[in-house]
Order: structure tokens, then sequence, then C-alpha cells
């Protein structure tokens, strides 16, 4: 049997050494493309998107129904296009939801009671969300 | 006992150091990209400490609520807190009809402290009081990410209409949202 110590001692053990390298070579370069997927695989995610978008109309709510008086306020992002997702307001929760996928994703917000409104209500890819309250009627559309 | 090593044991300790380095190396530049990582690709947004403003305020502006309200000429004084409507009964109303988060609240809880000039406290009342405590307790822990909660504490000059009087005196609001 061949004493593994002396692999790096003789020709033999230098051409495995450049074996050795090439493998790790391979691996890092395996690596590599794995962490550019996967980055690449989070840049086209939309998940993100609709995590920020039921947090933020959740608390656009939030803050709407507590003004006093009257209000109109058009929602639009510069950032997200708005028509890509269907929004569904029920109960106490926004979901965002993409057509052609079963997840989806919601955010609790808070009602004002003392308001009647058009809940529950869902937004069919529309690029802006309009909210207005009028004589204590809270309109989505 | 000799120490001096020959040929042969020269190469493999230098193989070795090589190695040692090597390694060393590679962890170096694996902290880096996940360092990278960290910064740049941003997978969670935390909204809590702005949901506790919003709820602040909310409570501060809400004519229905604890702030002295003038039926007659319909008008909120935002910072002034009326001393009779400072007590658990406006709490629940404010909870089952202003800010309703649903019948069982599992979102925000919180505490609001009534202190006079001298800081004895007048009057403390609790929002969603079923899970003040234990997400009150949880934010002690410091637990990030699930199971744990997030504590936010602000404080507030405010004028404290007393019948006919007024005094000085200052609202502590501790919120308390579990973490997602």
């Amino acid at each position: 049997m061949k004493n593994p110590n002396r692999i790096f001692k003789n020709k033999r053990g230098v051409e495995q050494e450049v074996y050795f390298v090439i493998i790790e070579s391979v691996l890092v370069l395996v690596v590599i493309i794995a962490m550019l997927q996967w980055v690449s695989s989070i840049a086209k995610d939309e998940d993100f998107e609709k995590l920020i978008l039921s947090r933020d109309i959740a608390l656009t709510m939030n803050t709407l129904q507590n003004i006093p008086g009257d209000i109109y306020y058009n929602y639009s992002a510069t950032n997200i296009e708005l028509q890509k997702f269907n929004y569904k307001f029920k109960d106490n929760l926004i979901s965002i939801l993409d057509p052609g996928k079963p997840l989806k994703i919601s955010y609790p917000f808070s009602r004002n009671l003392l308001i009647s409104s058009n809940i529950p209500i869902t937004i069919e890819k529309k690029d802006s969300i309009e909210f207005e309250i009028n004589n204590n009627i809270l309109t989505i559309k | 006992m000799n120490l001096k090593t020959n040929k042969k044991g020269d190469q493999t300790f230098n193989t070795l150091t090589f190695m040692f380095f090597k390694v060393g190396f590679l962890i170096i530049v694996l902290f880096f990209l996940v360092y990278l990582y960290k910064s740049y690709v941003v997978t969670k947004i935390d909204v809590t400490d702005l949901e506790a403003q919003i709820f602040t305020h909310s409570i501060l502006n809400n004519k229905d609520g604890i702030i002295y309200y003038d039926e007659e000429i319909d008008r909120s004084y935002p910072e002034i807190i009326d001393l009779s409507k400072f007590n658990d009964k406006t709490m629940e109303q404010i909870e089952s009809n202003s800010i309703f988060y649903g019948k069982d609240n599992r979102h925000l809880a919180a505490k609001l402290e009534l202190i006079d000039e001298s800081g004895q406290i007048i009057n403390k009342i609790v929002y969603n009081n079923k899970w003040y405590e234990r997400w009150h307790t949880l934010a002690k822990t410091k637990v990030k990410g699930p199971g744990g909660s997030k504590e936010i504490v602000s404080s507030f000059y405010v004028l404290i209409k007393n019948k006919e009087t007024i005094e000085k005196g200052f609202l502590n609001i501790s919120i308390t949202i579990p973490n997602n």
C-alpha cells in the first residue's frame, strides 16, 4: 500500500496536486455559478414586491381611517408595477394575489368600524388604488 | 532529541503551512460574501416602528378616544388628555370600534400611562390586554425572528384636563408587536 504522505514528494505527487487544484477550481466555479443563480432568482422574485405592497397598503389603511374629516388618496408606486397583482381587502387583511400563482402574501390592518366601507373588495390589476372617505364612508376602488 | 527536520519533512511542513493559509483565506472570502449578501440583498422589511408611530398618532388624534373633544364646535385637541375618558371603558371602545384588528388581535398591543408633573402615575390603560403582558415579557428577552416580539416606547408632553382645570403631564406609550 502506498504511503499517503508521499503524494507531494514525487512526480506522481505533483500530478495529484495538479488534479486537486483543478477539482478545487471546478468547485469554486460551481459555487460562484450557484450564488449568481441564487441572486438572480431573488432579483426576479416577486414575493418581495408583494411583501412591500402588503405592508405599505396596510399602513396606508391604518393612517387614512384615523384622519379626522374627509380624504381622497390615490395610491400608486413608482418602482413597482401595481397592475401585476390583485388586491383583496377582506376583514382585517390585505392580500396581494398573483393570478398565476397560488401563494398570496397578507398583512393585517386596523379597521375603523365607525366608518362604513365597501370591504370586502378585490381590486384587479389596476395601476393605482383609490381610497376615499366621504361622510364617514370609505370607498376603495 | 533531534529537532532538525530532513528535506522531506520540510516539504510536508511547507505544504501544510500553505494549506493552513489557504483555508484561512477561504474563510475570510466566505465571510466577505456573507457580508456582501447581508448588505445588498434585502429579503425582509421591518415596519414595526412605523406601525407603532401610526398607532400612537391614531390614539392621539382619535376624537372618540382619550383626548379632549369639544362637541359644540366639533373640534378635537390632540395633546389635551381628558382625564374623565382615560379609563378602560374608553380603551375597550377604541379596541372594538376605531382601531379594530379583529376579535382576536394578535398583531399589536399597547400600554398607556398618564403621569403628572411630579412623576406620579395617574392612571394606566391597556389596549389588547390579553396579549400585552405576554408580548411585553417576550420583548425583554430580545429574541429575534418568529416567537419574539418588539417593544417601542415613546413619551409625550401633554396637558391633562381634569374637569375645569388643566395641568401639565406626560403620556408614556409602550407598544408591543410580535415578530413576523
